[in-house]
């Protein structure tokens, strides 16, 4: 199954959000994934510093991540005047109105410099389309069903990938891409990955 | 742009910066140093006559370990309750200073997401006590046997502490992974009301032993912070005092005597079983148990030490009494998840409603990304189980 994909269409640089690079990380193919896009990809130092918090507390993906980095797969981007604005912008206000300082960083970086903020975080792709209706929004499972990741990692290892994901990082996944992961992963598989409960729930109710 | 009436004002910020520097032990020569002006340039942000610019603002959040977010979002609840416990001496170790850290921010995240909810924060505390002239152990077992009575618990075993602490005093109760040597935190604000942090590292009686040592806290010192710690001395009439309420609150001396005599009827010795069975009783640990027993010479002085000079008593042998299932439970040790009932409860309406996104949750939380999205998918499964008969109005 072909899943509609923002990322397809677009030869812009990709920034992704930590969210995206935690689940990246747990498909243990991450350096194929991502050298396998004909794009650029970068992150912000927001998201390094957040993944950083976290080997405090024992998790890989810090070390992963510098590896990505240090080895050229993924580069980083800093914030420039413009994108500190976007972001002051991002993260004042209510709660409701506001993003953590990595979401916010992340789409402030793509807007500001031309870039497709990838990132899975619904409210995060709410006010990016209020606020900035023209700007491109990409999740986890738009850029692994990238039809350039399948033609360099095959089939196997690509569904091996996507379940990995699932189980160890709990992957986001909207109701549209449900289909394509199953197609993936297997019914079987698809229906013991927790996170997948409420969709394949509501899925079989229908 | 960013709508002016969305503007924080200087003066607020300024002091939001300020509580975030002191909280975080930074001078405000070295934050100054760190980013790139003068002290004087600090002094003026933090007193709110200078406007911090965002670039200044994201450095010095950097600095002190927070979010910036968390500085410039209106509902962010700043409370500093840290300095009152850098008053005590043991909050020079690093591990206790992390431990009030965390149960601040904890309290805040719980303050904000209440207000952002619109839920009222119901308290209903027992009158203050204070510690008079005289034998503190008797005070605080006429203290627990007092506060019981007003809970309504009459003198049986208690099935759930917490959620007495909880729901029925409205005391802010957090369970987190901490350092080895911390049992338990708690402190007082006439804003926020009282809190308790327990280890979440420690066994479940341990915690339950924890919780009811500051709850004695809670009765006669309310308005001072402290720190339980694992084999402290207790060198000060208030620790003895709070030692002294949780034994009683947990195990109350009628009631321990009485459920002794039914349980060794026809025995002529104390057995494992014996300790094991009444320990399991009461939810407390089998040297809690004995000491108890010591203390109410229902034991002889010295019998905890003759156990654990003879084998101790052992996990696989609470597993041979109790059997498989109620060991199980027993001795449950914390999973990833955080066990802060109401605060969890309070971030998944926020994230159901659209309010929280997964980053500013896990800052709240203080929690990693994966465990809170598996407490969300948990938490998802449950209310797809919803059926209109248990649906609340």
């Amino acid at each position: 199954m072909i899943l509609s994909n923002c990322l397809s269409e677009t030869a812009q640089p990709l920034v992704l959000d930590t969210s995206v690079v935690i689940n990246l990380i747990a498909t243990t193919i991450p350096v194929q994934i991502i050298k396998s896009l004909a794009q650029n990809v970068v992150v912000g130092e927001a998201t390094i510093q957040e993944i950083g918090f976290g080997e405090k507390k024992g998790y890989q993906d810090s070390g992963c991540l510098k590896l990505l980095i240090d080895n050229g797969v993924v580069g980083v981007e800093e914030m420039d005047e413009g994108a500190f604005q976007i972001f002051e912008e991002l993260v004042t206000g209510g709660m409701a109105s506001s993003l953590g300082d990595g979401e916010a960083a992340t789409i402030a970086i793509a807007v500001s410099k031309g870039k497709t903020a990838v990132i899975d975080e619904k409210k995060a792709h709410n006010i990016c389309a209020q606020k900035f209706p023209e700007q491109l929004v990409g999740t986890t499972i738009e850029l692994l069903s990238h039809s350039a990741v399948l033609d360099a990692v095959g089939q196997t290892s690509l569904s091996d990938a996507v379940l990995q994901s699932l189980q160890n990082a709990r992957m986001q996944v909207r109701a549209h891409q449900l289909d394509w992961v199953i197609g993936m992963i297997g019914e079987d598989a698809a229906a013991n990955c927790r996170c997948l409960n409420r969709l394949m729930r509501a899925r079989n109710s229908k | 742009m960013i709508n002016e009436a969305e503007k924080m004002s200087a003066v607020v910020l300024g002091e939001r910066l300020r509580i975030a520097r002191e909280t975080a032990r930074v001078t405000q020569a070295a934050a100054a140093i760190a980013a790139g002006f003068a002290r004087t340039t600090l002094v003026a942000i933090e007193k709110g006559t200078r406007t911090a610019r965002i670039g200044e603002i994201q450095t010095l959040c950097q600095c002190y370990g927070v979010s910036v977010n968390s500085m410039l979002r209106r509902e962010a609840i700043h409370v500093d309750l840290v300095p009152r416990f850098r008053k005590l001496s043991e909050t020079a170790d690093a591990g206790i200073e992390s431990a009030a850290c965390l149960l601040n921010d904890l309290v805040s995240a719980e303050v904000e997401l209440e207000n952002i909810l619109g839920v009222e924060k119901s308290k209903n505390y027992p009158p203050e006590l204070a510690i008079l002239k005289g034998d503190v152990r008797t005070q605080a077992e006429q203290d627990a046997q007092d506060l019981r009575h007003w809970l309504g618990l009459g003198i049986g075993p208690i099935q759930d502490l917490f959620s007495i602490l909880e729901l029925q005093l409205g005391i802010r109760v957090f369970s987190r992974k901490m350092d080895a040597k911390v049992s338990g935190l708690f402190a007082y604000d006439d804003a926020v009301g009282a809190c308790i942090l327990v280890n979440a590292n420690h066994r479940k009686e341990r915690r339950v032993q924890s919780g009811a040592h500051e709850l004695g806290h809670f009765t006669a010192t309310r308005r001072l912070p402290e720190v339980y710690q694992d084999k402290k001395y207790e060198n000060s009439r208030d620790e003895r005092y709070a030692s002294a309420f949780g034994r009683a609150f947990l195990t109350p001396a009628r009631s321990v005597m009485q459920k002794f005599k039914e349980l060794t009827v026809g025995s002529s010795h104390l057995t494992r079983r014996h300790v094991i069975l009444m320990a399991h009783l009461f939810g407390v640990s089998r040297q809690a148990m004995v000491m108890r027993l010591e203390e109410l010479d229902v034991a002889k002085k010295g019998t905890w030490g003759w156990f654990e000079d003879n084998g101790g008593i052992t996990d696989k042998q609470v597993q041979q009494v109790l059997g498989d299932s109620i060991y199980k439970d027993s001795v449950e040790f914390m999973s990833g998840h955080p066990q802060s009932t109401r605060l969890n409860l309070l971030a998944l309406e926020a994230w159901k409603r659209g309010l929280v996104s997964e980053e500013q949750m896990a800052q709240l939380l203080k929690i990693d990304r994966v465990i809170l999205r598996d407490m969300i998918d948990e938490a998802s499964a449950e209310e797809d189980d919803a059926h209109d008969l248990i649906k609340l109005s």
